[in-house]
């Protein structure tokens, strides 16, 4: 099945009600939910992602568009799982221990879904037991989230947990987090955005290219 | 070693050890360097040039010579040996002369003075009479009308025996002190005015009101920024300078002997006053600021479960904080309802007399931290909402507070072309918050911005208002308001696509805590009755524009109202409203904290609300049918 050109065009413009409409109808038709979410929903989230690191679409738009994305992915997850998909890898991510924002964590957490990962939210409040489990289950990042300079330090005990896990990256970011702090807690990867952050997971595990 | 400085064409020399930071320089040289974000090397905003000298510019050493002036963060760079010569940009600076609001609007009420004045006789005593200068004073006291029992501290009864030696007549100053009731100062009778001073302490600029404490005249009011700034321009990151080895005593010290004292100096040199009449200080501001000004570490309110070290502040004596006022005089710090809903909204409730309305009210005190209180019945829900400071102009390529040469008003006339005024008259320096809002608002009416934020490049081409604006290194969409040649630094002042999706965020914050809380309580928009602005912002807002635009909820102009310094009044209320402590604890017991970020229809709510002016454009009913009406 190629490109929903509609579909497609529901997720980029964040039109909720129209891309469950759509998937629902499709669906009813007989159309393979695997297709229908790897060759336009997929598709329309990175491109929104990479308009975005581009400077073409702001925060706004990527929130309406990860949100008509979730509306989608809803129905279409449990028949993907049955049909056995892969996902191209896994991740984990929390908002760290302190820190109850989690609106920018949910974007990048829509935005690795959207990019075919299988993610593991562990929510708000996160701390380093519940990021091991997370690891034990099967991921191979943790992505750690953090919106004020007070609950930024807990990034570093996380890193520092994870530090001689070989194969375990630690990638961080949220509004206060620097390139620079990233170098000094030691983590694999800094997003800047999250637009950015597909890019960077993929490069931390090897995927790029 | 010894750095010049060049600031606004003139040159200041700062002596300093060698490997001191230019910015720790810099702030010792008086100069108002901007250190948003607590010098930590993270916002960019104190970039200097360096002109001449060695450097170490995050370690590494760099030779200047004057032919080769180079761009360096003045936190992350230290001299190293030899004499320097540094360039301190304007805009590296913190906007001097802040057009700060000082004004509120609350009923009258009678002044009711909380720290009061009797002038007695003091009887010389006899020894058949076992007693004492101190027992004798209570006596006069209560003889003349005053309490009984009240007495003075160790200190001050050290002075009493030089003071009856003057004479037995005394005006005696007393007020509450922890439970009972102390003699605060005694003077000759007649020689001292009785002086109060209410203080608004905010996070960015700090408000002082001188006030006869027993006729309730306000005779003067003065205002400063915080100098805790140069810390760190929000709460979050005030408290992790507090961390440092004697950051707490260097932010008390700074808000304290570095703001208040000075607008304490200010304050009696007008009005021809000796501070030591100063008697009684009250003062309010957010949990994060009453715990600096008092000294109290503040960390247990930056990450869960957000504990302050006290909500409730026992009177203190000006003495132990430094205040250059008498230092025997009693310092009232009002209360807390949360570590995120401070004294400052407890003195908006007191002032706004929010526990005693009928029907459903909201208060918003709308700041970087957006706090929102809502009255359902005998309840009082509070909930802060991190609207950031976009509103305050930071983070907006021309943004900038609201001090002389801001542009305050903007006005899409026919072309489209763009009228404005700025504070002072000014030729214009940046965009402060109100004019934003203008902005945002009539853009969006003009079908110059869509719902999304985004410019119609058409238009603004065909009305030759197209820019670009550089954004992380690339070029983004802008809109050219004020042309070059009206602006204070000769460059067009523009808006950018990013700036308006940071107000979007901003404006989201506030729309959504609103609806959330209403949520919480079980209610939605249309059952709000009264919606209570407070602080200096949303004084100098266009109130539809701010329905328009989605920031606020779209009710008639007979449903808002607008308080001003709501925090600077309760502090006055403090000082002389009657009932005014009880009805703090009122407030503080009845507060429920909500977290927003905890409840489930918040993230919805926020995504909804960064559309104008909202994806849910039933509650905006009334602003939508004023913006499809025809532009007058």
């Amino acid at each position: 099945m190629a490109k929903n050109d509609a579909l497609f065009k529901a997720v980029s413009t964040g039109q909720r009600k129209e891309v469950e409409d759509i998937v629902q109808t499709e669906l009813a038709k007989g159309a393979n939910p695997v297709e229908l979410l790897m060759d336009s929903m997929i598709p329309a989230m990175r491109d929104l992602g990479e308009r975005f690191s581009r400077n073409e679409v702001y925060v706004p738009q990527m929130l309406i568009g990860a949100r008509a994305m979730q509306a989608g992915l809803n129905i279409l997850e449990p028949l993907v799982a049955k049909a056995g998909h892969k996902p191209l890898g896994t991740i984990c991510i929390g908002t760290v221990k302190g820190d109850l924002h989690d609106i920018g964590k949910n974007l990048v957490a829509m935005m690795l879904k959207g990019a075919g990962f299988k993610v593991i939210d562990l929510g708000v409040n996160v701390d380093i037991a519940k990021f091991e489990k997370a690891v034990n289950d099967g991921a191979q990042a943790v992505l750690l989230s953090a919106l004020l300079t007070t609950t930024m330090p807990y990034m570093k005990a996380v890193a520092d947990h994870f530090k001689a896990r070989a194969g375990v990256k630690v990638i961080v970011g949220g509004a206060p987090v620097t390139q620079g702090y990233a170098d000094e807690i030691g983590a694999h990867g800094y997003a800047e955005d999250a637009g950015a952050s597909v890019g960077i997971v993929e490069k931390c595990l090897g995927l790029a290219g | 070693m010894s750095v010049r400085f060049r600031i606004r064409g003139e040159t200041r020399i700062q002596d300093g050890p060698s490997g001191s930071a230019l910015a720790d320089l810099a702030f010792a040289a008086g100069i108002p360097l901007n250190t948003a974000c607590g010098a930590r090397g993270a916002c960019g905003r104190c970039a200097v040039v360096l002109r001449e000298g060695t450097f170490a510019i995050r370690g590494a050493e760099v030779n200047v010579t004057p032919g080769s002036p180079r761009r360096a963060l003045a936190c992350g760079t230290r001299t190293v040996s030899a004499d320097a010569f540094v360039e301190i940009p304007d805009k590296s600076l913190v906007e001097q002369r802040a057009s700060i609001a000082d004004d509120f609007a609350i009923p009258p009420f009678p002044w009711t003075p909380v720290q009061r004045r009797t002038t007695v006789s003091v009887s010389a005593g006899d020894w058949e009479t076992a007693s004492s200068d101190v027992e004798r004073l209570a006596l006069a006291l209560g003889a003349a009308g005053g309490p009984a029992g009240a007495a003075p501290d160790l200190r001050l009864a050290r002075e009493l025996p030089e003071r009856l030696a003057a004479t037995p007549r005394l005006d005696v100053s007393w007020g509450p002190f922890r439970g009972g009731v102390d003699v605060t100062a005694a003077a000759p009778a007649g020689t001292a005015r009785h002086l109060g001073l209410a203080v608004d302490i905010g996070t960015t600029t700090v408000v002082a009101l001188l006030a006869d404490l027993d006729t309730g005249a306000a005779i003067g009011r003065a205002s400063a920024y915080n100098a805790q700034m140069r810390r760190g321009d929000d709460v979050a990151a005030r408290i992790t300078a507090s961390l440092a080895p004697g950051g707490l005593d260097l932010l008390q010290s700074l808000v304290v002997c570095e703001t208040v004292n000075r607008l304490v100096g200010e304050l009696c040199a007008k009005a021809g006053c000796a501070p030591e009449a100063i008697v009684r200080v009250t003062a309010a501001g957010n949990t994060v600021m009453a715990h600096l000004f008092l000294g109290l570490p503040p960390a247990g309110i930056g990450a869960m479960p957000f504990q302050p070290v006290r909500r409730r502040h026992p009177e203190c004596r000006a003495r132990d904080l430094g205040l250059a006022v008498n230092p025997n005089a009693i310092v009232d710090v009002l209360p807390s309802m949360t570590g995120h809903v401070g004294g400052d909204l407890v003195a908006d409730a007191c002032a706004a007399r929010l526990l005693d309305r009928k029907g459903l009210v909201a208060l918003v005190d709308i700041g970087t931290n957006g706090e929102i209180l809502l009255c359902p019945g005998a309840r009082l829900l509070c909930a802060a909402t991190a609207a950031g400071p976009a509103f305050e102009g930071a983070g907006l390529r021309h943004g900038m507070r609201a001090a002389e040469g801001a542009v305050d008003h903007v006005r899409w006339t026919e072309g489209p072309k763009a009228e404005w005024t700025t504070i002072g008259g000014a030729p214009a320096a940046g965009f402060c918050g109100s004019a934003i809002i203008d902005f945002v608002a009539q853009s969006f009416r003009a079908g110059l911005l869509d719902a999304l934020g985004r410019f119609d490049m058409d238009r603004l081409r065909a009305a030759g208002l197209e820019a670009r604006a550089d954004h992380r290194g690339r070029p983004i969409h802008a809109c050219r308001v004020v042309p070059a040649e009206a602006t204070a630094a000769g460059h067009a002042l523009t808006v950018s696509e990013a700036d308006v999706a940071e107000i979007l965020k901003a404006k989201a914050a506030i729309h959504a805590g609103i609806v959330t809380l209403l949520a919480a309580a079980g209610r939605t928009l249309d059952d709000l009755d009264t919606l209570i602005l407070a602080g200096g912002f949303a004084r100098h807002i266009h109130l539809r524009h701010a329905a328009w635009m989605g920031l606020l909820p779209d009710l008639p102009a007979g449903k808002i109202e607008v308080i001003g310094n709501g925090s600077l009044a309760g502090a006055v209320l403090a000082l002389g409203g009657p009932g005014a402590a009880a009805e703090f604890e009122r407030i503080v017991r009845v507060a429920e904290p909500v977290e927003l970020n905890l409840r489930p229809e918040f993230e919805s709510a926020y995504i909804d609300s960064m559309l104008l002016p909202n994806a849910d454009p039933s509650a905006f009913a009334a602003a939508t049918s004023e913006m499809s009406a025809p532009t007058r």
